[in-house]
């Protein structure tokens, strides 16, 4: 597998990751080596200008320039991005996590998001948990109309779903799982960074 | 009874009575992908976590119905003809023949099911099965997945689905394969409409041992590829569609063949069967091409003596590892060859 090349210069190895925000409020990423993204923090050159061979993005300010080569290492199992880039295997199942990066490499494999199965357990705890997220939203409503005792009940409700998913959890937990406050969908990014597209 | 001290290594169990499935199918396979949860992925993972993977297998396999009876076999324990063996049988991949600690092969008695652990990822649930029977296939294999997620914290991620060590298995973590003979396709050169048909479905192709192998035989491996964004239904579906669209391929080719080609693919099967039945040496390479020829005169009504079953048996049965276990004993490659000519002369009789 060849190394990443800088979107902007097309000759150098990608060492920084450039976030653009665009006017819908998206994020588009660039990869730039290190000295096009020097000359790019440094208002050298201009991202429009940058891409003018193949530009397919409008023209905006980098928001930010971060330095994503060399020494990133996963937090969870040290396996370091150079590595990951070299043998395109993840080393632990925290990669797909919050981190934007992992995601955005992984849609350069394959399109899409999962649509097939779910752990039956797992299917338990996401119901509870969009059960929570309703009950919650009903719980500010009725806060909202002043009708504090609807609110109250409604919170013991949530307080019931809670520990049914917290059992849930619990059950599925072997002895060497991280513990709580750590679920998957929770993990820190392996690269720094925003947290981003994590679904 | 084991599997690798004295079972019949003559015969693959899993292989047998594709009863009513189309001619050109040999056989189904489908395996899932699965890590466990708190866990670095195998090849990143140090002696540690991979015996506490093997151990949490292990424990959970105890427990599985499914696999009430089973053989548990830890692969750095084995010689080279087991190992051969075993990926002969589809029941290990290159990759976890190559060994090392904690990597275990476990194998129920018909070798339908199996579980390779510690492979790339930590877990690879399959099910093989004669002839095309995917959904059979998916329905069996995804049964013993729910009864091992039971007693193992999966690696999952409601966006991402299955977490795998390598990007391209992520989702469903779902490999369906079918392995078809097409000798009319060849013969009448129509592989490339073939390959590019597939590829247009996001599919691939590859030879009888799997990833990176040659096409002999004219048999090919096709599998989907895809495992995010389609639902393993989907895939088993779309697979399904292919496969019948390339044997009425298959089916046109071979019409054609006859009308223009008869003598020269009957004098093809003819000389087939004779050097079968007759040779004192013959390597893998050439039986697999002569097997191919006799099959498609089984397929034509010219070989009536041999069923398509015995001609799978022996294509399995006659690889290295297969003799070498028959043998007993480890043998040169001219041995084998010699010893290749003699069992299937026994096992093709005279017309």
């Amino acid at each position: 597998m060849p190394p990443m090349m800088c979107d902007f210069c097309k000759s150098r190895p990608a060492r920084a990751r450039v976030t653009q925000r665009e006017d819908n409020g998206e994020l588009t990423r660039f990869y730039a080596c290190r000295e096009c993204a020097n000359a790019l923090s440094y208002g050298v050159i201009s991202i429009a200008s940058a891409m003018e061979s193949g530009a397919k993005v409008q023209a905006a300010p980098a928001e930010a320039v971060e330095e994503s080569g060399g020494e990133t290492t996963c937090p969870a199992c040290g396996l370091s991005y150079k590595a990951f880039r070299e043998s395109m295997k993840f080393g632990c199942g925290r990669a797909m996590g919050r981190s934007g990066e992992l995601p955005a490499l992984l849609s350069q494999v394959q399109a899409g998001r999962h649509v097939g199965k779910v752990p039956p357990r797992i299917r338990s705890v996401l119901d509870l948990e969009k059960g929570i997220a309703d009950l919650r939203a009903q719980i500010k409503a009725a806060v909202g109309r002043e009708d504090f005792a609807r609110a109250a009940q409604l919170r013991d409700k949530v307080r019931g779903l809670e520990r049914r998913r917290d059992e849930a959890l619990a059950g599925r937990r072997g002895a060497s799982t991280p513990p709580k406050g750590e679920r998957q969908d929770e993990s820190p990014p392996l690269t720094r960074g925003e947290g981003g597209d994590s679904g | 009874m084991t599997l690798l001290s004295d079972g019949d290594f003559t015969r693959c169990p899993w292989l047998a009575n594709a009863n009513g499935s189309p001619f050109q199918v040999v056989s189904s396979r489908i395996r899932l992908a699965r890590n466990l949860e708190g866990h670095p992925f195998s090849h990143w993972a140090g002696p540690r976590d991979l015996s506490a993977v093997a151990a949490a297998v292990r424990e959970a396999v105890a427990r599985c119905s499914m696999l009430s009876d089973c053989e548990i076999i830890p692969v750095d324990k084995l010689d080279e003809a087991d190992r051969l063996f075993l990926a002969e049988r589809q029941l290990i991949s290159r990759e976890l023949a190559a060994g090392g600690a904690e990597r275990l092969v476990i194998v129920r008695r018909d070798q339908r099911l199996s579980l390779m652990v510690n492979e790339e990822d930590h877990l690879r649930i399959q099910c093989l099965s004669p002839g095309l029977a995917l959904r059979e296939t998916w329905r069996e294999v995804n049964d013993l997945d729910d009864q091992l997620e039971h007693y193992l914290p999966y690696a999952f991620h409601p966006r991402w689905g299955y977490l795998t060590a390598c990007p391209t298995n992520t989702g469903t973590g779902i490999r369906c394969s079918v392995m078809l003979h097409l000798p009319a396709l060849v013969m009448i050169k129509k592989v490339n409409r073939l390959l590019s048909a597939v590829q247009k479905l996001g599919m691939t192709v590859r030879g009888t041992g799997g990833e990176g192998t040659e096409i002999t035989g004219n048999l090919f491996q096709i599998s989907n590829q895809q495992t995010l964004g389609v639902s393993e239904v989907q895939e088993v579906e779309q697979l399904e569609e292919l496969v019948k669209r390339l044997i009425d391929w298959e089916e046109e080719a071979l019409g054609q063949l006859q009308k223009e080609a008869r003598s020269l693919i009957e004098d093809k099967i003819w000389r087939a069967y004779g050097i079968l039945q007759h040779a004192r040496t013959i390597s893998s390479l050439e039986s697999n091409e002569l097997l191919s020829a006799l099959r498609l005169g089984v397929r034509l009504g010219i070989v009536t003596n041999v069923s398509v079953e015995a001609l799978n048996q022996v294509m399995i049965c006659s690889g290295p590892g297969h003799l070498q276990k028959i043998a007993g004993t480890h043998l040169e490659p001219a041995q084998r060859d010699a010893m290749r000519a003699e069992f299937i002369r026994e096992r093709i009789p005279l017309n």
